[in-house]
């Protein structure tokens, strides 16, 4: 009889002793992490700041004005025309034909690239 | 039970000279002590022991109960206030950014410090404003001076501090100094977008343009608002009508590109401007927006709406001929053409001669007064529109519409609007016929916008305005390629006395381009315009507006990735042809 309740006792004293420096612990690690959360969160927020002031200055510097002198001033380049862009169907046709097809292509009297082209190509076929 | 206990009565003990009163004033030692018999004195002890127990659970249990019932726990159970004790943090930076339809940042916050005094806290006033003289040298002594002495805890000392500067503020020392994070609106792409964005207050609160009128949504949430205009083309633009102003020494100008089929305006700008980042020495006209704001008679451009309500009532064709051999007599005003032709002139000849006879015998086949004011309300001309900046205009609608104010409405005058209303209502003219509200915001759903003319009137009104360009007043504008379409119009100013004056003008050239399938209507407005050599004494929209129109086309088409669309062979051919003349 008294050796169980010496024993009952001892139990639940371990108990509580485990179960104080369990939550101890536990406490303490809590703070670490907050202190640690705290510590990130801070840094984001600098981050945040930084990221933010980095991207108002590369808008500032991509200022199409800035460019533009930019441009002006390390690359021969102008601004490009409506005649510079063509299509596809204006490209000269890569084929020399001989003698009598130049002078069939003269004698047809074509006036536009897309219309000699298609006339170049017929001949191409044909020599093929 | 407590009376066997408490009650002297039974105490038969011998008490020495004047022991009997001390005993009986601590009456718990008394109870405690080990004198009595030690039953009695057990039973008090645990009773004593009981009852500070019972005191301290009740305690606890009523805290319990009233933490957990009055929803006090959040406070009772709360961890430190540190501020950056939470999983989510929000963003530091309060105010939205704006960006423009590619994301480039045209607005921003930047975060800053500010320097704020408690004078009560402070010991030495003027050495302390000595010090901090020496680090701001821009504040004046005395004002600093005059602030550290003021009554009151908080007075702000400067905001937006440099880095560099908090830090030897800071390192003085001074008690009663403090600083608090704010933020400063910045715009990197300083007067570009002036009269689009307009800027913001020390408080950091919109006083014009966007950020006035968004304040709140830019104010409660930290996702960027995106706009319709586009950096590129808006600086693109700016220059060229800047360029111009100088040239023809205007008082102003103004342009718009919108986008003719969703009324998306991509550019907007309005001359003089100014630096939203420094807003210290305005002048009233540079704050002024001419594009939303002014409101204008808009001169032969209304010719164009005339023409489309003439067509689209079904009683005038395009065949239709019109007497322009004299002036036309009203009631109360003779009609006149500006350097007119002076005999019958069809529907295409009105427009490309610019017939103010021939426009309002237009007018009156077309209906009347009805009809008129039917159509102007129908593209929004008699209505303030629904733009997201608050400098709007109002336009001015005549009180009285009669004969003679349906005949001065068809061509131009009577009738105030702003550069706005004429660019949105023109769209709706090319694009086949459908009316959208002009919009600074890019949204996902479509507008679907209201028929206003038929498709086959905005076909045919399509082919007219190319005539106007190709053979009449906007020949300068014809860039190659292109196919521009537009309309010149040049109106005379009233002078404070109410009368209009001949030699002050603003004149408008509204185009479209590509005419054979529109994609984009291009308005430009000028102040005053002067003559130059180069335009032979005329001050009319044609030498002015429309080769600065012309000049913004061709740079900014290639920009807006419009497929040119011409005869190559044909172009050689007249460059043969020009250089052989020039031999």
């Amino acid at each position: 009889m008294n050796s169980t309740r010496s024993a009952t006792f001892a139990l639940w004293v371990t108990l509580t002793f485990l179960l104080g420096s369990g939550i101890l612990v536990m406490k303490n690690q809590v703070q670490d992490l907050e202190d640690q959360l705290i510590g990130i969160n801070k840094n984001i927020q600098e981050d945040i700041k930084t990221i933010h002031i980095l991207k108002a200055e590369w808008s500032h510097l991509n200022s199409p004005k800035r460019l533009r002198q930019l441009a002006e001033k390390h690359i021969s380049l102008n601004p490009v025309r409506a005649e510079q862009i063509i299509n596809y169907s204006q490209v000269p046709f890569d084929y020399e034909g001989g003698e009598a097809d130049k002078r069939m292509l003269a004698q047809r009297n074509i006036s536009t690239y897309a219309a000699r082209n298609k006339e170049l190509k017929k001949l191409a076929k044909f020599e093929q | 039970m407590w009376g066997k206990y408490l009650s002297r009565g039974r105490r038969g003990n011998f008490y020495l000279p004047g022991q009997e009163i001390k005993i009986n004033k601590s009456m718990a030692f008394n109870i405690l002590s080990c004198e009595q018999d030690s039953l009695s004195t057990c039973k008090a002890r645990m009773l004593s022991a009981i009852a500070v127990f019972a005191f301290v659970y009740i305690v606890i249990a009523v805290r319990l109960f009233t933490v957990c019932i009055s929803g006090e726990a959040e406070k009772a159970f709360a961890v430190e206030d540190n501020p950056y004790l939470h999983a989510y943090m929000p963003n530091p930076i309060k105010r939205a950014d704006i960006l423009d339809r590619n994301g480039i940042i045209i607005a921003t916050s930047l975060p800053t410090v500010n320097l704020f005094a408690n004078p009560k806290k402070i010991l030495n006033a003027k050495s302390a404003a000595v010090k901090l003289n020496r680090i701001l040298p821009e504040l004046r002594y005395e004002d600093i001076l005059q602030k550290l002495t003021r009554r009151g805890s908080f007075v702000y000392i400067k905001r937006n501090l440099t880095p560099s500067q908090q830090y030897q503020i800071n390192a003085l020392g001074i008690p009663g100094l403090e600083f608090e994070s704010g933020e400063k609106r910045v715009y990197p792409h300083k007067g570009l977008f002036a009269h689009v964005l307009g800027n913001t207050n020390i408080d950091n609160l919109g006083i014009s343009g966007v950020e006035k009128k968004l304040n709140a949504r830019l104010t409660e949430s930290d996702i960027p608002l995106q706009m319709t205009i586009d950096a590129g083309i808006q600086d693109t633009i700016r220059e060229h009508l800047k360029a111009a102003v100088e040239k023809y020494n205007a008082l102003g100008a103004t342009a718009i590109l919108m986008d003719v089929n969703t009324s998306e305006i991509l550019s907007m700008i309005s001359l003089p401007d100014f630096d939203p980042n420094d807003t210290s020495r305005l002048k009233p006209q540079q704050m002024f927006n001419m594009a939303t704001k002014g409101v204008y008679e808009p001169g032969s451009v209304l010719k164009v709406f005339n023409t489309a309500m003439s067509l689209d009532s079904g009683k005038v064709k395009v065949s239709d001929k019109f007497d322009a051999t004299q002036p036309l007599k009203l009631r109360y005003n003779v009609i006149k053409d500006y350097r007119g032709e002076n005999r019958w002139l069809s529907v295409p000849e009105v427009l490309i001669y610019s017939s103010n006879i021939g426009s309002a015998r237009m007018a009156f086949a077309a209906g009347g007064k009805e009809e008129q004011m039917e159509f102007m309300k129908k593209i929004g001309f008699l209505k303030e529109l629904p733009i997201e900046v608050p400098e709007r205009g109002k336009p001015l609608v005549p009180r009285r519409w009669d004969e003679g104010t349906i005949a001065t409405v068809a061509f131009g005058y009577g009738l105030a609007v702003t550069p706005l209303h004429v660019i949105t209502g023109f769209s709706a003219m090319v694009n086949g016929g459908i009316y959208h509200a002009p919009t600074l915001l890019k949204q996902d759903h479509k507008d679907p916008g209201k028929r206003v003319i038929s498709y086959q009137t905005s076909k045919s009104m399509r082919e007219l305005l190319r005539l106007v360009v190709v053979e009449g007043s906007g020949k300068r504008a014809n860039v190659k390629g292109y196919e521009v379409a537009g309309k010149t119009g040049t109106a005379n100013k009233l002078s404070e006395k109410g009368k209009y004056v001949d030699k002050k003008v603003r004149t408008t050239f509204v185009a479209a381009f590509p005419i054979s399938n529109p994609k984009y209507a291009l308005l430009v407005m000028m102040d005053e315009p002067k003559a130059t050599p180069e335009s032979w004494g005329f001050v009319t929209s044609g030498w002015n507006t429309v080769p600065t129109a012309g000049k913004i086309i061709e740079a900014i088409a290639p920009q807006l990735n419009i497929k040119a669309n011409y005869d190559l062979d044909e172009l050689r051919n007249t460059r043969i042809i020009e250089a052989s003349y020039s031999r």
